[in-house]
């Protein structure tokens, strides 16, 4: 409907210049109707395009580029942390070397320590077996004294009881006695 | 054997009937005898040796035994009586008993008291000595 | 050889030429180990009397016309008739440091091969226990290396505590630990120089034990050097029921010597139930009238007489008993049992059924109490133990309940981790006495909880790792603590560093 009337408007306002015009758009074969239908389907296919082909497509492009993105951020930050790591493996290395030493060091000592007093001990025993058999030795020397006393004692008793029986005359005897009275009656 | 309580009882009764004067009589001992033979009490014959088992050491209270080797003057026993007397507070009747094994000296036994002096003891002494 | 002609000079020149006089009796019959003599008309009672052959007896029974005397040693070659004398001596044994390290018999004479004894003084056997006035209250602790008995029961200088339980509980154990302990304790107090220690010595009479166990004991004590501060009252069960009626008086008496000389002693019967035995032989053969159990009425004096010797005297010494009493079936009511609880102060009561579960000491905790060896117990183990018996107690009664019940809540369950790691602590093998410092380090350990993270079938590992790891590294820190006998903040400081190096290394294994 408008386009008849914008045509027979056109022609009626450009009635002199319209032969220049048209003359072109009949040089280049232009029909306005079917450029007006040609502008409208490109429209309509752009469109279509845009909506269901370059949007997913842009979308993908996108997320694949965020991908490539994180990717190389995550390798740098690895990067990073393997720096650290490495710092971090040295100096627990440092570390267990000086504890070790520190415990080779100390067991060291300690063994030493043991050792001396291991050793001591020995000695101490050793010392102690010494003077038990010394003192056992000198137990023995003076048991065998004191038998010998007890035995010489009995000898010496024996003896002098059988002298007295033999060699005691009756004056001896009676003088004793007397003393002996006497003893015994102040008792 | 066992001697019962009543046959002590009665045998310690008996021996304080056998006293006269503070001291044991042989006729107080010979009336004592003729009751038991007369009345005939149980255990006779545990009765008469616990009767004399007191007897013998009230008489042992009373004598002095003394046991001498060599000579003892008699004049030494009478001092003795007279010590031991004096001693007991009662009559002790000293009486010599030779011993020979003593080989000097003497040894007074006076009931339970045993006085020694005399060479053998001294022996014996120094053999315990060690 | 002219030493002895020399002496035997001597000897004659000491006789005297005096009468001697002496009170004599005849043995009427001789039974049993017991003589009944006539005569002995001056005897006294406990009087020392001499037999033909050189056995000496002692008169027990004075009546009316004759008199009971024990005969202490060879019977078979006494017969009637015999001439018996008095010594006008009552019983009495030699005492004095000479006998240290030695081993006598009920009178004090030397059974152990190592000569003569040169003691210049003699105690009577038999003797009154000190009155109220010259004694003083127990304050000073006497460690017995047992780590159940010195945190809960612990033990003072003068006091009575009485170890009782059922054969092969481990009586006898504990008072050689005890022994032990002392021994070590004395020679790292003598090697400080420290002025004010004062040792302990200890004398163990063994009463109608087996002659094969007094050896081992002795043996026991030699291994662990102890002997040297120990003497030994030996009546084995072999000896006649005299001696081992005297022995415990005998070591009393020696015990004496050294409360009376201000020294600090130490003196284990073991054990007053065959002491008992041996009195009601002896009571029964003089024909005393006997009474429940058929022991004789005195056997509670008995006992009381000879405990109440055991004391702390006022600017002296003292004197601590450690009595033994053998139940039967773990039954406390009998008749001795129950007389010599009343008479001591306090009691350590072994279980078998503890005993058999691997507890050892088989300390039952519920049933042993010291009456006043809390005011002798020092400060560090008030502070690391105090809490122990009630926590002990606790766990006992959750465990009973436990055993129902599978889902308990958390308070539960931790009073149960607590009371098992306190028990598996406790164990303690036998003759390994722990110092009192170290005792005091590993129950701080459990009270600030570094046992919790350890399982308790580790515990035992784990206890011996610390006290390992504190002597051998951490001297100077027990050092400390002995000689402070109390935890300060500063020490409490250096034990939580030193606990913390221990569990790093003990998780590490």
């Amino acid at each position: 409907m408008l386009q008849p009337l914008l045509i027979i408007a056109a022609v009626e306002e450009h009635g002199a210049a319209a032969s220049g015009i048209t003359r072109i758009f009949e040089d280049f074969g232009i029909n306005v109707p079917s450029i007006i239908a040609q502008i409208v389907s490109f429209l309509v296919v752009t469109f279509v395009l845009y909506r269901f082909a370059f949007k997913p497509v842009l979308a993908t492009i996108d997320e694949r580029q965020h991908k490539i993105e994180s990717g190389l951020k995550f390798a740098d930050e690895m990067k990073a942390k393997l720096e650290v790591a490495a710092r971090e493996s040295a100096q627990i290395i440092r570390q267990a070397q000086l504890d070790a030493q520190k415990f080779i060091d100390e067991a060291r000592k300690t063994a030493k320590e043991f050792g001396d007093r291991q050793q001591a001990e020995a000695l101490q025993r050793a010392a102690d077996v010494l003077t038990k058999a010394q003192q056992a030795i000198g137990l023995e020397h003076k048991k065998m004294l004191t038998e010998a006393r007890a035995e010489i004692a009995r000898l010496v008793v024996a003896t002098t009881e059988r002298v007295l029986a033999r060699q005691l005359t009756d004056a001896d005897r009676s003088s004793y006695n007397d003393a002996a009275a006497r003893e015994l009656t102040s008792l | 054997m066992a001697v019962t309580k009543q046959t002590r009882l009665l045998a310690k009764q008996l021996f304080k009937l056998s006293f006269a004067d503070g001291a044991v009589t042989s006729d107080q001992v010979a009336g004592v005898l003729g009751w038991i033979e007369k009345h005939q009490p149980r255990h006779p014959l545990a009765l008469l040796r616990t009767y004399q088992r007191y007897i013998a050491a009230e008489v042992a209270r009373s004598r002095a035994v003394v046991e001498h080797a060599g000579p003892l003057a008699d004049a030494t026993l009478r001092l003795i009586e007279a010590a031991m007397t004096r001693k007991y507070r009662r009559p002790v009747a000293a009486a010599a008993q030779p011993n020979a094994a003593l080989l000097a000296g003497l040894r007074i036994r006076v009931g339970c008291d045993v006085y020694e002096a005399s060479a053998s003891g001294q022996l014996a002494q120094l053999s315990t000595l060690n | 050889m002219s030493n002895v002609i020399e002496q035997i000079e001597q000897q004659i020149a000491k006789l005297s030429g005096k009468a001697v006089k002496r009170n004599t009796g005849v043995i009427r019959t001789v039974a049993d180990g017991v003589a009944r003599i006539e005569g002995l008309s001056d005897v006294m009672y406990n009087e020392m009397v001499q037999f033909p052959g050189g056995a000496i007896g002692i008169a027990l029974n004075l009546e009316e016309d004759e008199v009971g005397c024990v005969v202490l040693g060879d019977v078979s070659a006494l017969k009637e008739g015999d001439e018996v004398s008095t010594t006008g001596k009552l019983l009495s044994v030699p005492v004095g440091r000479e006998l240290l390290g030695r081993v006598v018999d009920a009178l004090g004479r030397p059974v152990d091969g190592k000569g003569p004894i040169e003691a210049t003084e003699t105690y009577p056997v038999e003797k009154i226990a000190p009155g109220i006035i010259v004694r003083k209250s127990v304050s000073q602790p006497l460690f017995t290396g047992i780590m159940a008995i010195d945190s809960m029961i612990p033990i003072g200088r003068g006091q009575r505590e009485l170890i009782i339980g059922d054969r092969g509980t481990g009586k006898t154990t504990i008072c050689i630990d005890t022994i032990i302990n002392q021994a070590r304790i004395n020679r790292v107090g003598l090697a400080s120089g420290d002025k004010n220690f004062r040792p302990v010595y200890s004398i163990y009479v063994a009463v109608g034990q087996k002659q094969s166990n007094i050896a081992r004991t002795i043996a026991a004590f030699e291994a662990a050097d102890a002997l040297q501060y120990t003497i030994l009252v030996a009546a084995p069960a072999a000896d006649n029921p005299a001696n081992q009626y005297l022995a415990p008086f005998s070591g009393a008496a020696i015990g004496e010597w050294f409360m009376e000389n201000g020294l600090d002693a130490l003196i284990v019967y073991d054990d007053l139930s065959k002491h008992a035995v041996a009195y009601r032989q002896i009571s029964l053969i003089l024909k005393r009238p006997s009474g429940r159990e058929a022991y004789p009425g005195d056997v509670f004096y008995l006992h009381s007489r000879l405990l109440e010797r055991s004391a702390r005297l006022d600017g002296k010494g003292s004197l601590t008993g450690l009595p033994v009493i053998e139940t039967q079936a773990g039954d406390v009511s009998a008749y001795i049992p129950t007389n010599v609880i009343s008479i001591t102060d306090g009691q350590i009561f072994l279980e078998t059924d503890l005993f058999n579960q691997g507890i050892r000491p088989a300390v039952s905790v519920g049933l042993s109490v010291s009456r006043v060896g809390s005011a002798a117990q020092i400060k560090a183990t008030k502070q690391v133990g105090g809490k122990l018996k009630g926590e002990l107690a606790q766990f006992r009664e959750l465990a009973a309940f436990a055993q129902f019940g599978s889902d308990l809540d958390a308070k539960t369950k931790a009073t149960l981790d607590r009371g098992s790691r306190i028990v598996e602590l406790f164990k303690q093998p036998q003759l390994n006495p722990i110092a009192i410092e170290l005792q005091c380090t590993v129950l701080w350990a459990l009270q600030k909880g570094y046992f919790d993270s350890i399982t308790v079938a580790n515990v035992v590992t784990a206890s011996v790792s610390l006290r390992e790891f504190f002597t051998a590294r951490k001297d100077a820190l027990l050092a400390r603590i002995r000689t402070k006998a109390a935890l300060d903040a500063e020490i409490e400081g250096e034990l939580k560093s030193a606990c913390d190096e221990w569990k790093a290394t003990f998780a590490a294994r």
